[in-house]
């Protein structure tokens, strides 16, 4: 099972590390030194946040470092909050502005302005339904948090693993790190120095925005697709013979569709291009 | 439209704090910033001019005790309604001064000077 856990977690990050990569030919492009600069740390920054990433899902996944799965339940957000954090470092250590003339636009920045509205969404409703489907389970799983149990006519049927307690609580506490993890991120980036130029600072921090929640979006659709196949399984194999059966296969399935919609907010790639625009980019 | 920018000279000897106040006061007496522009954070100019907060926070605080700017708890900081426009032919005049005092080749704080000198002049 870790095994593919671990092969359906890493190929998603390997894929939107290799499109960093791409980025990184994009420095050989000409452009104006602070935007080339701007580009190439963001490129680095990127690759260090895949790095880290796929380094935390292979210990979480293949060490016992968290007994009974818990590792493997919460190696997707671990990931995308390690994603966030290294992106965090980037937006933070950002070039102080230099020389004895300096210039500063007197646009205000607001928080949400250069996050992508699909993927404010898609994170939107990943929180939403991990937080959901979590407090359910809390709710409804047994005492151990580890599986369900019904009794239907004069049987006891049990199954598992589920996402009760044992898992779900573990997942709202990592939830709640790495949705603090994003406020923080964006507020920093934000109030970080401008690019001199209005387009060009404005892709800048459209890119960085990007990097920041596609994280956030990635981790929580792939702990819901994960709780959610689990959680199917688990009702469908409770409830057989009923209705409730036919929900948890339905449950399951949608969690095989979540599972491939985090796959897509991490791997497509932002629209902002940062560069001059007859030699420009897209940067991942 | 583009959006007004502000510079900072760090070799000059008006302070910092100063530079801000006077352009962003020169910016709403032209008409660039009008009534309810919002203005950055403190903390996003700072970052922009690589200056302290404080020095930002206090060229805000002046511009705010003259009246050009107001900080509303959820808008932040705006530029006032009542914020005064000067008599156009006086700016005009002041735009003159200033390509006047450029051309001769005056450095800012001696231009400055001047004018503080014959506005005392002409309150005497």
């Amino acid at each position: 099972m870790s095994t593919v856990v671990l092969l359906v977690l890493v190929v998603p990050v390997l894929l939107a590390g290799l499109l960093a990569t791409r980025s990184l030919a994009a420095r050989r492009r000409p452009g104006d030194p602070e935007t080339e600069s701007s580009r190439r740390r963001g490129a680095a920054y990127t690759l260090a946040a895949t790095a880290l990433s796929l380094a935390l899902v292979v210990v979480l996944t293949t060490t016992s470092a968290l007994p009974l799965g818990l590792g493997q339940a919460l190696a997707p957000l671990v990931a995308g909050g390690a994603m966030v954090a290294v992106i965090l470092v980037h937006e933070a250590t950002w070039p102080r502005a230099t020389g004895p003339v300096r210039s500063a636009s007197l646009r205000r920045r607001s928080l949400g302005e250069s996050a992508p509205r699909w993927l404010l969404g898609a994170g939107a409703a990943g929180v939403v339904g991990l937080w959901a489907l979590d407090v359910v389970g809390i709710l409804v799983g047994d005492p151990n948090g580890r599986s369900l149990s019904a009794t239907i006519g004069e049987e006891t049927r049990s199954a598992g693993p589920f996402p009760g307690a044992f898992y779900a609580v573990p997942t709202l506490v990592v939830s709640l790190v790495v949705l603090l993890l994003v406020g923080w991120s964006l507020k920093t980036l934000a109030d970080r120095r401008g690019l001199s130029g209005d387009e060009q600072d404005r892709a800048s921090r459209q890119l960085s925005a990007h990097r920041i929640l596609r994280g956030a979006a990635f981790g929580h659709l792939a702990t819901l697709a994960g709780q959610a196949v689990f959680a199917g399984r688990a009702i469908s194999s409770v409830h057989h013979d009923t209705y409730a059966g036919d929900a948890g296969t339905a449950l399951a399935v949608l969690g095989l569709a979540l599972g491939l919609a985090a796959v897509a907010a991490l791997v497509i790639p932002s629209r902002a291009v940062l560069g001059l625009a007859p030699q420009a980019m897209r940067v991942s | 439209m583009s959006t007004p920018r502000i510079e900072l000279d760090t070799g000059s000897a008006i302070p910092p704090y100063e530079q801000i106040r006077a352009q962003i006061a020169g910016l709403v007496a032209r008409g660039s910033l009008g009534p309810g522009d919002r203005l950055p954070t403190v903390r996003a100019l700072a970052a922009d001019l690589g200056i302290a907060a404080n020095t930002v926070a206090r060229g805000y605080k002046e511009l705010e005790a003259g009246g050009v700017i107001l900080t509303r708890r959820r808008l932040g900081t705006v530029v006032a309604s009542g914020a005064t426009r000067p008599d156009p032919a006086v700016m005009s005049r002041a735009e003159d001064f200033a390509r006047a005092a450029v051309a001769s080749g005056l450095d800012e704080t001696t231009a400055v000077d001047l004018v503080r000198s014959a506005l005392r002049l002409a309150q005497a």
